[in-house]
């Protein structure tokens, strides 16, 4: 019984803290607010925050190697393109893209 | 050793002269304009500009896009692609010869990309520019009978918007690095520069206009726009198509080849007034030693604007010549003397 008592109090208390200002839920922000977190996170990270249409939004970052001679995916950080044989500038890419895979094959890529 | 620049606030760095290329093609060969561009880039210019119509003198639906597939044509024969920095252009409205003379639009843009990059022989366009705006433009002697009463503003804006949002996909997509304009105007770039600032695409980090000793339009509201917005200039003509250079003469015909020998009025630019300022500029760089190409060329990167000049030369040889631009710096003498010049010979053409 006195065990009982006990563990309602916590859960009174701990209700209770939810309602003390300033003590901030932890919750992860959905909505605008998620949108707005990943905007924060991709700037941070030194990325350019991208939508595509309305619903697809994604970070993409300037990479190291952009120009660098390849011959297959593995060559690069992003994707390696297709017509010049040169790394991309961005990762990743949006729209369609003709990229070399792992083994050096032509395919098309889309990010749309 | 050659200067460097910034384009834009946030643009590439670039070598203080770009190499022009309109006339590879029709004046001038492939093989010649390979050779211009390791001339080019032995010197240390790796600034090339381009547009998908060129090569001009004249425009023909038949060659357009033969100066891309030229510098194309190079990159995969050197596999430099990543020595250069790379500017091409979409044709504006009413070329018959491109789009039969078509808008530039969200669909011509998408199309003119693709097409850009498959004669270029690349994925990447560093600079992408808009030939000239939908508008219309004062550029090319218009501005001697401009009238913009006809344009709306609602109509334009939702124009530049649209083409801009485009422009912001295609930068996503890594096919354009950086967004310039081409024969704009104040009001133009104004407007480019705060729908970039409303999010709707890439902040503008250059203009593509005419300027030279005898070209000075941009000397006002443009060169303020530049200063505080951080927009480039990329002279083009700064030889006034070759007048600066001497070789023409009111009474005298024009040097075969030479480029007055297939534009007779050089697009506008001869008048009557044109000699008497082109011989004052001629006297001051006598009198200072200088050669007045070199001259005319220095002049501009001394502009109290960011600018830098688009060289463009029919042969190897005439390159040459100008690249000894490259090393001169102008007194404040000379200076005085153009800007004295400059007063007694206003707007020749």
């Amino acid at each position: 019984m006195r065990q009982g008592a006990v563990f309602i109090t916590v859960l009174a208390l701990l209700a209770l803290a939810g309602c003390i200002p300033g003590a901030a839920p932890t919750l992860p922000p959905v909505g605008s607010a998620a949108v707005d977190a990943a905007r924060s996170t991709c700037a941070a990270q030194g990325g350019n925050f991208r939508a595509l249409g309305q619903s697809l939004l994604f970070c993409q970052y300037q990479t190291d190697d952009a120009g660098k001679t390849c011959t297959r995916a593995s060559d690069c950080e992003g994707a390696c393109l297709a017509r010049s044989r040169s790394c991309a500038p961005l990762k990743p890419l949006a729209g369609c893209n003709e990229v070399l895979t792992d083994r050096g094959q032509t395919v098309t890529e889309c990010l749309q | 050793m050659m200067q460097r620049k910034r384009l834009g606030i946030d643009g590439p760095e670039v070598s203080a002269f770009c190499l022009g290329s309109m006339t590879w093609g029709s004046q001038s060969s492939e093989a010649e304009g390979h050779a211009q561009i390791d001339r080019a880039l032995a010197a240390g210019i790796d600034f090339i500009d381009t547009a998908e119509m060129y090569p001009v003198n004249p425009v023909r639906a038949e060659t357009v896009g033969r100066t891309e597939e030229i510098i194309g044509s190079w990159i995969a024969r050197s596999g430099r692609r990543n020595d250069v920095v790379l500017a091409t252009k979409i044709t504006g409205e009413g070329s018959s010869a491109v789009r039969d003379g078509a808008p530039i639009s969200p669909a011509a843009i998408r199309a003119a990309v693709e097409s850009s990059l498959r004669r270029l022989n690349t994925d990447h366009i560093d600079l992408y520019q808009f030939h000239w705006p939908n508008r219309g433009s004062y550029g090319f002697r218009q501005n001697w009978k401009f009238d913009p009463s006809m344009q709306n503003r609602e109509a334009n804006l939702a124009d530049m918007r649209a083409c801009l949002a485009t422009v912001f996909e295609m930068q996503a997509e890594g096919k354009i690095g950086h967004f310039g304009l081409s024969n704009e105007s104040t009001w133009g770039m104004a407007q480019w520069v705060a729908l970039a600032e409303d999010g709707v695409g890439p902040r503008a980090i250059t203009i593509q206009n005419e300027y030279s000793l005898l070209s000075r339009l941009y000397d006002t509201d443009l060169s303020e726009l530049g200063v505080n917005e951080g927009v480039t200039l990329l002279a083009y003509s700064p030889l006034a198509a070759g007048l600066l250079t001497g070789k023409y003469a009111p009474d005298a015909p024009p040097p075969p080849g030479s480029r007055r020998a297939v534009n007779a009025n050089l697009g506008g630019r001869v008048t009557p007034r044109v000699w008497d300022a082109i011989a004052a500029y001629h006297s001051i760089a006598r009198e200072a030693g200088l050669d007045p190409v070199q001259m005319a060329l220095a002049w501009v990167l001394q502009r109290p604007f960011p600018a830098l000049p688009i060289i463009g030369a029919t042969t190897t040889p005439q390159l040459e010549h100008l690249l000894g631009a490259t090393e001169l710096v102008l007194s404040t003498d000379v200076l005085s003397a153009i800007d004295r010049a400059h007063q007694a010979h206003p707007m020749p053409f």
